[in-house]
């Protein structure tokens, strides 16, 4: 009986596929935010290698800032897309937040894996070390196997609306390894990890900091490459939807199909 | 006071490199998934018209 309903949400889930329209003003801003994502990306990496001057202390290694904070600036904001999407879903059980929720976590990850990439090839020269038992460095490692489990734990639920709200649970509670991520350099005085943007406490024992705010062209460089990989987040989020959506309507068509030869 | 700026450009290219290699998988992902999905769609309209016939 169970798996009878189970089949019939199944169906009524991919029936629900049919009913997506996109208005064409939608996709004419889609087009437009992707053209100007690729292009803006040309200015972003000038910034970094030209416009940027090179920091008399860490040398060129400190230009990967600019892609190791701003990467994490666009995951955090895949990952929130994933809390509104999921309370979204929790309150209104559209199937379409739910879409949501897995194309911002799988455009978040490969972020954050830039984020953690980018982080160990900086400190290898200034820590002197690629890796080092650290708060912060472990609290990140932590987060990204978190969303990485989202994704796996997904594929090993078969019924749409558990799968769903399992996710969308599930994903509301991970953005608390990001919150804790962001504020660990910022609360305690016992991580190398240094804080380059906004308060925080004293922190005798960060290495490789520089002040953002001392140097304009710093500073500029730093907004344009946050703006920069925060959009990135929400088109290539918004690109994957329809990717989602497509998925969506292709099973459908499957299910239709199916149910024609019985 | 004189400050020797280090020389440690290649971590920078490693770092970069590795990033433009993690961002383009990821959109070659997106394509490759979209591509499968057309021909999927395609191959189920032909056994569907098949199926008229």
């Amino acid at each position: 009986m169970a798996t009878v309903q189970a089949v019939e949400n199944a169906l009524s889930v991919h029936e629900s596929a049919f009913d997506i329209k996109y208005p064409v003003w939608r996709t004419r801003l889609l087009l437009g935010l992707s053209v100007v994502t690729f292009l803006s990306m040309f200015v972003m990496l000038y910034m970094a290698f030209f416009y940027a001057g090179t920091d008399a202390v860490q040398g060129h290694a400190q230009r990967l800032f600019y892609v190791h904070v701003s990467s994490y600036a666009g995951g955090s904001v895949a990952f929130f897309i994933t809390v509104i999407a999921g309370v979204a879903y929790l309150i209104t059980r559209n199937i379409k937040w739910d879409r949501l929720a897995v194309s911002s976590v799988e455009v978040g990850l490969p972020m954050m894996t830039v984020c953690l990439v980018t982080g160990s090839a900086w400190a290898r020269p200034i820590w002197n070390t690629w890796w080092t038992a650290d708060p912060r460095l472990n609290g990140m490692a932590v987060m990204w196997l978190l969303y990485a489990a989202y994704l796996v734990l997904r594929g090993a639920i078969e019924d749409p609306d558990r799968r769903a709200r399992f996710a969308a649970i599930y994903g509301i509670l991970a953005f608390a390894s990001v919150v804790y991520v962001f504020l660990i350099p910022r609360v305690r005085t016992d991580t190398l990890h240094p804080v380059v943007i906004g308060p925080s406490v004293a922190n005798p024992n960060a290495e490789g900091g520089f002040e953002v705010r001392t140097d304009p062209r710093i500073g500029a460089t730093m907004g344009v490459a946050m703006t920069w990989w925060c959009l990135a987040a929400v088109v290539l989020t918004w690109h994957r939807v329809r990717l989602e959506n497509t998925a969506a309507r292709l099973q459908a068509l499957k299910a239709r199909f199916l149910a024609k030869q019985r | 006071m004189e400050v020797n700026t280090p020389s440690n450009i290649e971590y920078m290219i490693l770092g970069y490199a590795a990033t433009g290699i993690i961002m383009a998988l990821t959109v070659a992902y997106f394509i490759l998934k979209a591509r499968r999905m057309r021909q999927e769609a395609e191959l189920l309209k032909r056994l569907e018209d098949d199926q008229e016939q």
